[in-house]
């Protein structure tokens, strides 16, 4: 038997293959270099590798050598042997190769599973940020759908979601918003007394309970103006922790109007039954005392002092018999014969009188324009309609004016109807306009000028039914009254009379509308005008933009000026008027397209602005059908 | 007669190597390639030797940073010839085929024209594309690795061969392993104990 020897030169290659082995990415490339490397191992004629378990072979024949570590098999590597005293000396060395090239791909298995356990991690991760992004959106989206005004915020009262209805109707901007203490931005205050209240957030961050009130407004920070809302707040939860409050707040501005509407309409109906149910047991009673001084008068002929007391009680009486019929006028209690009349005849008459009778510094202008002026009616009850007005605009202008009648011929659609709180149907009607100058009727009476009884003037000088008879006239002849005034302006009464269908002369059709095109800027300081306006104009095809008023619609139009086709324009407004308004829009485009609308408009300023390229003058409250006419030919002229 | 060799320095290692020696470099990553490379060529500046680069990995911006980096002007060295660099498949792969007697007739001649302008020594650094199996001529490349250790024994160019761990095989890792007499593992110059000499090598292929 041979003495066994060993090979520097060979186990420097044994040592060199466990250093380079460890460059080689892909087992099966290490596998192949490592068999080629041992090769020339003493006493070897071959050698293969296996990733199958050791074989069980004769040691004379293959060697097997497996490459493992810690229970993990990875390969075998087979010497096939020819001399085995040459070769067994190696097999230490290559027991020991043979454990650190297990451990290398032990290691690079761990490493691999690893990036694996890695690659699922940062996939998961990413499929749950992706969710979670969804979810954002989804949650943005329904936040920026919803109609009402929804802010979150954070359990010191912080803001920090609020959605864009909420940002418009409070003025504030989203980016402004955030952060900012939510009594800051969403500044609440009683419906009636307008006194500050605890903000429903705080209540609920005091109480920890749902808080779901009405009757409150809130501020625009934009306009500093007030509207009305309804508002629910509640805390946000999980588990026993407040993560917060959300506050819910829907603007009922337009919905309190029209309730207002119904119950004013309601209370009308009801004093008109009040009223002409006493008128009508008051004149039965009047008849009785009447009929009875009559009698009396036949029985004393010829006693002058009981005759002179029975002349009393008859005038007395036949005075008091003149205010029931009033009072039956406002009730419709008082019937009459509805005859085809002509309105023009009956205005005339009454200007006749008026010109008569009213102070002569008050200058009456009369424009007949309607095509058609026949109604069905009662001549004395309208001639006392338009009297009434004549005579209490004449009051509301002491030291002089204008008192202006105006009849157009218009058609009253279907929404103009709906929306009006008198039985009204759709068709032709004659519009009777009656303007003045006078000092205008304060906002907060304005509902009650109607109402019987109620008066302004000193005791003795009005009995407070003018305006209560021409209610009752109006509706009577199933018309329409509505007033529009402005303090220190003026006021204007108009009134609709549904013209005779059968007259048999032309009758005035409605103008067919056809929707429009175009990007208008809408500037007038009145909320619910605007809200109507946007609304109708959006319906009928338009882009619009907004401002409360002059300076914000002045910088509005600066900034968009290439968009906006046409400018709708209020002349009477707070802080910049139409007037000076109209001339900063010149300044920016000097051809810019301009309708003003207002109740109110003085001759001097409008002659002026016409002059200056005004287009258009559209006189409020106009309808939905006049507004897109005038808009469809100016925009496409 | 015997002669003394110089030594000189790689730049990557401390230890120097003696002029000529050839050896290859088996790489794992760019990183590690490129540090190599361009310490290579920076310690060939500062021993004044004559440069040749072949690699498609680096361009002339590098190595003009690279050496704004270490005060030296790559535009100066080049244009007084101390350097030159070109494209491995350029060099290697000219007229689409790989011709080791055409690549020993290069070294040649970049070693004689090196001592005729006066340059102390010539270093070259290759960088070896898996390409090769490609190109026709391919399959020679393990002769002309052997030749260039033939040539450096009478024109001692100093050559380092970059092999990508990545993209040659085990086997062809290890046969390439065998026809370098030197190999760099870990930074570091070693005597390769699987080089097999030229001439016995060439003979086994036969």
């Amino acid at each position: 038997m041979r003495e066994a020897s060993l090979s520097a030169e060979i186990l420097g290659r044994i040592t060199l293959l466990q250093s380079m082995a460890i460059l080689l990415p892909e087992t099966s490339s290490m596998m192949d270099f490592i068999c080629k490397g041992l090769q020339d191992l003493s006493g070897v004629s071959g050698v293969r590798y296996s990733f199958e378990r050791p074989e069980t072979i004769s040691a004379t024949e293959e060697y097997p050598l497996a490459i493992q570590h810690q229970n993990q098999f990875f390969s075998t590597i087979y010497f096939k042997i020819f001399d085995n005293n040459a070769f067994s000396p190696y097999i230490p060395f290559l027991e020991n190769f043979a454990t650190m090239i297990g451990v290398i791909l032990d290691n690079r298995k761990q490493k691999e599973h690893n990036q694996q356990l890695n690659r699922n991690l940062e996939k998961l991760v990413d499929e749950r940020t992706r969710q979670l992004q969804e979810r954002e959106e989804n949650w943005r989206i329904t936040l920026t759908s919803i109609g009402d005004g929804v802010i979150v915020t954070d359990p010191d009262g912080i803001i920090t979601t609020i959605n864009p209805v909420a940002s418009e109707w409070l003025g504030w901007k989203e980016s402004s918003a955030l952060g900012k203490s939510v009594s800051e931005v969403f500044r609440v205050v009683d419906g009636d007394s307008e006194d500050v209240i605890e903000n429903p957030v705080d209540k609920v961050l005091r109480t920890g309970k749902l808080v779901s009130q009405d009757n409150h407004r809130v501020y625009n920070s934009l306009n500093s103006q007030l509207f009305e809302i309804t508002d629910s707040a509640a805390p946000i939860h999980t588990g026993k922790e407040m993560l917060g409050v959300i506050l819910v707040f829907r603007d009922v501005s337009e919905e309190r109007k029209l309730q207002d509407q119904l119950n004013q309409s309601q209370k009308m109906e009801a004093i008109g039954q009040l009223a002409g149910g006493v008128a009508h047991d008051f004149n039965n009673m009047l008849g009785g005392i009447i009929g009875a001084a009559e009698l009396i008068e036949h029985y004393v002929q010829g006693n002058a002092p009981v005759i002179k007391y029975l002349e009393i009680i008859k005038k007395a009486s036949e005075r008091a018999a003149g205010l029931t019929h009033k009072l039956l006028t406002f009730g419709r209690e008082n019937s009459f014969i509805a005859k085809e009349i002509d309105m023009h005849s009956i205005i005339k008459d009454a200007v006749s009188i008026l010109e008569r009778s009213i102070d002569k510094k008050i200058t009456i202008v009369l424009a007949l324009d309607a095509e058609e002026s026949f109604i069905a009616g009662d001549a004395s009850q309208l001639q006392n309609a338009i009297m009434n007005l004549g005579i209490n605009s004449s009051h509301a202008m002491p030291d002089g004016g204008t008192l202006s009648i105006r009849t157009t011929s218009v058609y009253l659609d279907d929404d103009y109807c709906n929306a009006s709180f008198f039985d009204l149907f759709p068709g032709n009607y004659l519009h009777v306009e009656i303007r003045d100058t006078g000092h205008g009727i304060p906002p907060e009476i304005q509902a009650k000028v109607f109402e019987p009884f109620f008066t302004t003037k000193k005791i003795g000088k009005g009995t407070g039914l003018g305006l209560a008879i021409v209610y009752g006239t109006v509706k009577s002849h199933q018309g329409a009254v509505s007033l529009y005034s402005e303090p220190k302006i003026g006021t204007v009464f108009h009134l609709y009379f549904p013209l005779c269908e059968q007259h048999g002369r032309h009758r005035f059709n409605p103008e067919i509308i056809s929707t429009g095109k175009g990007t208008i800027l809408l500037i007038d300081d009145e909320e619910m005008i605007r809200a109507t306006l946007k609304g109708m104009l959006e319906k009928n095809g338009y882009t619009v933009f907004i401002a409360a008023d002059g300076e914000e619609g002045v910088s509005l139009f600066k900034e968009k000026q290439q968009d906006i086709d046409l400018i709708i324009l209020d002349m009477i407004m707070p802080k910049m008027n139409g007037r000076e308004t109209y001339h900063l829009l010149r300044e920016i485009k000097p051809d810019v397209k301009v309708i003003i609308a207002s109740g109110f408009a003085k001759d001097d300023d409008m002659a002026e602005l016409y002059n200056k390229g005004i287009i258009q003058f559209l006189n409020k409250p106009f309808k939905q059908q006049e507004l897109i006419a005038c808009l469809n030919r100016e925009l496409s002229s | 007669m015997c002669c003394q060799r110089k030594m000189t320095n790689l730049g990557f290692t401390t230890d120097d190597v003696v002029v000529g020696t050839h050896m290859c470099l088996v790489y794992t990553s760019e990183d590690e390639r490129k540090d190599t490379l361009l310490k290579y060529l920076l310690s060939g500046f500062s021993s004044g030797e004559r440069m040749a680069c072949f690699s498609d990995k680096i361009t002339e911006e590098d190595v003009r940073f690279f050496c704004q980096e270490n005060n030296i002007s790559y535009d100066e060295r080049k244009k007084e010839g101390s350097v030159s660099l070109s494209g491995t498949g350029e060099v290697y792969f000219e007229g689409n085929r790989f011709d080791p007697d055409r690549m020993i007739k290069t070294l040649t001649a970049f070693y004689d024209s090196s001592i005729n302008m006066d340059f102390p020594a010539c270093r070259v650094i290759g960088e070896m594309i898996p390409e090769i199996s490609q190109v026709p001529g391919g399959d020679r490349l393990l002769e002309y690795e052997c030749r260039v250790t033939q040539l450096t024994r009478t024109h001692p160019v100093t050559s380092v061969c970059q092999y990508d761990a990545n993209a040659f095989d085990g086997g062809t890792i290890m046969e390439v392993l065998k026809v370098h007499p030197k190999m760099i593992v870990n930074g570091v110059v070693v005597n390769n104990p699987f080089f097999v000499e030229p001439e016995i090598y060439l003979a086994q292929r036969k």
